[in-house]
């Protein structure tokens, strides 16, 4: 039996998520893709009578006639759920500084038929005792039952469970009609096939929406003469007198730069000390696991500490990072920031055929581009869209930091410039810097290429500045990191067994003899891994790669985080195991690395330089094809984009490195 | 000030602006969701170099929008603020 639902509807920046959050910790999954403001998360409840209850997060929406793709799946959910005559509970979340907006979704919510509740959020910010009169206006005037919370600060959260238990239960008991109203029927002849079909929709739907957007805001204004909302003056919230220097042409931009280059200073500064933590205790662990296996089965413990416990420690080492980044992305968010920026850049962006929505998107691309494809769902114009997912891999996520810092070591030398900044933190920044400019230059070719139709807008709505709740900064990343860990962490795992069959084993070797010790271990040139890495190492040798780096490439092109497990891996297998006692660090191993038949060591400058401008740009992650894929509901773009970034990384690489030979 | 009309993207920036009406466009229908509607007052709180794109305060919100979106809403301004078109009994 399918169990009751509660969605949770309304207008963006209405607190719908924080309250969300606060009723349901961090038990809950997504329902979609994650994202950082888009994204549509579900959770079970529990509740007094009705018991357990499915609670869903719909992304934010003005009204119930979507112009773009979250809204559409919002607004999809709650007209499916009127002709479905499951229980279910509409709740809709108000800001309550903003009644008057929040009306038309209200009224059209209402038409659907579905049991409904409000719920008046963000009371802090609108003197409380005013806003009894306007919960008995809704009782009175609109039959709507209605509360009041402040979610941020987790106030009333007790009265709106026991409403919803409530609102649920009569739910349940009422007859349930599974005929579609009149308006839901109209609806889906207009949306029913998807936002695509909007775009064809006559002039005469158009009109016919616009009436009737007018004629309700009429009513709604009428009935809210009665309102008492005077009586709630609305609180001052944070000053908005920092938009004169944040919104300023020039100012705006440098504060923009200086925060993003705080943020990176601070990513790589911060997360260092957990990662050479979590480092140390994978190689301690993997020290001890072996000491135990080794004994038992020699076979299992080089599986589990040449296999497995690399590929495991690759994942886990991100995930100080990649919580930083979300903590920085969901302050900027939070704070009424990040809209501003995106009001800020839509003149410069739309220039190269973007949209200022576009900026969250690219800024979540630093962290990881999955969620960040799912995040393009609010830019209304599909071709700005699509350029957006198009260029986004170009930001360089968090998956190439180790790879970066791993291979960094080999080109600059350590040092610094006036006393502070590091070298080789300064290299990592222009490695940062240069995907952003490729990823400009790509979206201009884009803007020319790309022959999709469709209006184009950027309306966004500038929230008053507020401090971010405490709650939610550690929630969402948190949940992302879990997720991370669980998404990434399989495909490590699976590529990182599959690696170590290939380099463990060879043809012409009798894998059983190999297993059961009577036959030895192959050297690596000689496994299949080898002979992969061989059959690759003329169209890359030219890059400055031999086969090694070859079957890097290879390995981690399902994820991009799998190079510093290869490269452990590969040198792990081919030391000397006598030598494992004096376990040499991966990076002394490579350094030892010369090119074969010659004295030149094989991570030489130019070999490094070309390696690290290739990971910049090669789309090296199967999770962004298969986000591409799913979000453009095709195999087109996908493959387009897997194409150019290949082709772009490959020709960099060369010219890197037949220049700085 | 006297009476004058203009669309929205060469009104001037912090004056009462009364709007009068939409012009018939793809446009028009999420401005009125977004609280742009006959009759309304706004305000323009910020404007970019180059007029794009502004920002506008409408039913106590800010919103911000291209100078394109702006031109499809025709505003008044001045001291005696035009009736609103779509519903005249009501000022």
């Amino acid at each position: 039996m399918s169990l009751p639902r509660i969605f949770l509807a309304g207008n963006p920046n209405s607190g719908k998520s924080t309250l969300f959050n606060a009723l349901t910790g961090l038990h809950h999954k997504t329902a979609n893709f994650p994202g950082v403001t888009v994204e549509s998360l579900q959770a079970e409840i529990e509740l007094r009578t009705v018991g357990q209850t499915i609670l869903v997060d719909l992304p934010g929406t003005y009204s119930l006639y979507p112009q773009s793709q979250d809204e559409w799946v919002a607004c999809q959910a709650l007209v499916q759920a009127a002709s479905e005559g499951l229980p279910t509970l509409v709740v809709v979340v108000v800001d309550a500084a903003n009644l008057n907006r929040s009306m038309l979704l209200i009224s059209q919510i209402q038409e659907l038929g579905l049991a409904m509740q409000v719920v008046l959020n963000k009371c802090d910010r609108v003197a409380s005792p005013g806003m009894k009169g306007v919960v008995q206006w809704f009782e009175n005037e609109m039959k709507i039952k209605a509360l009041v919370c402040d979610a941020r600060k987790g106030l009333g959260l007790k009265e709106v469970s026991k409403a919803f238990d409530q609102r649920l239960s009569e739910a349940v008991h009422s007859e349930a009609s599974n005929e579609p109203g009149n308006w839901a029927t109209s609806w889906n002849q207009v949306f029913g096939q998807g936002l695509e079909a909007q775009n064809t929709a006559s002039d005469a739907v158009r009109a016919r929406h616009s009436a009737e957007t007018i004629d309700r805001y009429r009513r709604i204004n009428q009935s809210l003469k009665t309102c008492p909302l005077h009586e709630t003056k609305a609180k001052a919230a944070l000053p908005n007198g920092p938009d004169r220097v944040l919104l300023h042409p020039v100012g705006g931009i440098l504060v923009f730069v200086a925060v993003m280059a705080l943020m990176f200073q601070a990513l790589f500064a911060w997360a260092s000390y957990p990662m050479d933590f979590i480092e140390n205790i994978m190689l301690w662990a993997g020290e001890n696991l072996r000491q135990i296996l080794e004994p038992h089965s020699p076979a299992l413990s080089h599986l589990v500490t040449k296999g497995l416990m690399p590929g495991i420690g690759g994942v886990l080492v991100f995930v100080p990072q990649i919580f930083l980044l979300f903590l920085f992305l969901v302050l900027l968010e939070e704070s009424g920031y990040m809209a501003r920026v995106s009001y800020l850049m839509d003149r410069n962006l739309k220039r190269i055929g973007l949209n200022g929505k576009s900026i969250v998107p690219m800024l979540g691309g630093f962290a990881c581009a999955v969620p960040a494809i799912a995040a393009t769902r609010n830019i209304v114009s599909w071709k700005e869209r699509l350029s957006t997912i198009m260029v986004l891999p170009l930001m360089s996520c968090s998956a190439r930091l180790p790879v970066y810092a791993l291979l960094i070591q080999f080109a600059v030398p350590e040092g610094y410039i006036l006393g502070i900044f590091s070298l080789q933190g300064l290299t990592m920044m222009g490695l940062y810097l240069m995907g952003v400019v490729a990823a400009v230059l790509s979206a201009l070719v884009m803007k020319f290429w790309i022959r999709e139709k469709g209006p184009s807008y950027f309306m966004l709505e500038i929230p008053a500045y507020q401090w971010p709740v405490s709650r939610n900064l550690w929630q969402v990343p948190l949940r992302y990191c879990l997720n991370f860990v669980q998404g990434a962490g399989k495909v490590i795992v699976i590529v990182s067994l599959l690696l170590w069959v290939l380099a463990s084993f060879g043809p012409g070797h009798k894998i059983t003899e190999t297993l059961t010790g009577k036959a030895p271990t192959p050297a690596l040139e000689q496994s299949y891994a080898g002979v992969l890495g061989k059959a690759l190492e003329p169209a890359i040798r030219p890059l400055g790669f031999d086969w090694k780096i070859g079957i890097a490439l290879v390995t981690s092109f399902a994820a991009r985080e799998v190079f510093v497990g290869t490269m452990a891996t590969i040198y792990g297998l081919e030391g000397d195991p006598n030598e494992e006692g004096n376990q040499l660090r991966l990076k002394e191993r490579m350094q030892k690395d010369t090119v074969e038949g010659s004295k030149e060591p094989l991570f030489n400058r130019a070999a490094v330089w070309s390696l690290l401008v290739f990971y910049a740009f090669a789309l090296q992650c199967m999770s962004t094809v298969a986000a591409t894929r799913q979000e453009t509901r095709s195999w087109k773009w996908p493959l387009i984009q897997l194409f150019y970034l290949s082709a772009l990384a490959y020709l960099a690489s060369l010219a890197v490195y037949q220049w700085s030979l | 000030m006297p009476q004058r009309e203009g669309s929205l993207d060469q009104a001037p920036m912090g004056v009462p602006l009364l709007i009068v009406r939409l012009d018939e466009s793809d446009l028009s229908l999420k401005l009125m969701e977004m609280g742009c509607l006959p009759g309304e007052k706004l305000e323009i709180v910020h404007r970019a170099s180059g007029g794009d794109p502004l920002a506008i305060k409408v039913m106590e919100y800010v919103l911000g929008l291209r100078s394109r979106e702006a031109a499809a809403v025709w505003v008044s301004w001045g001291d005696t603020p035009l009736r609103n078109l779509w519903n005249p009994q009501e000022p």
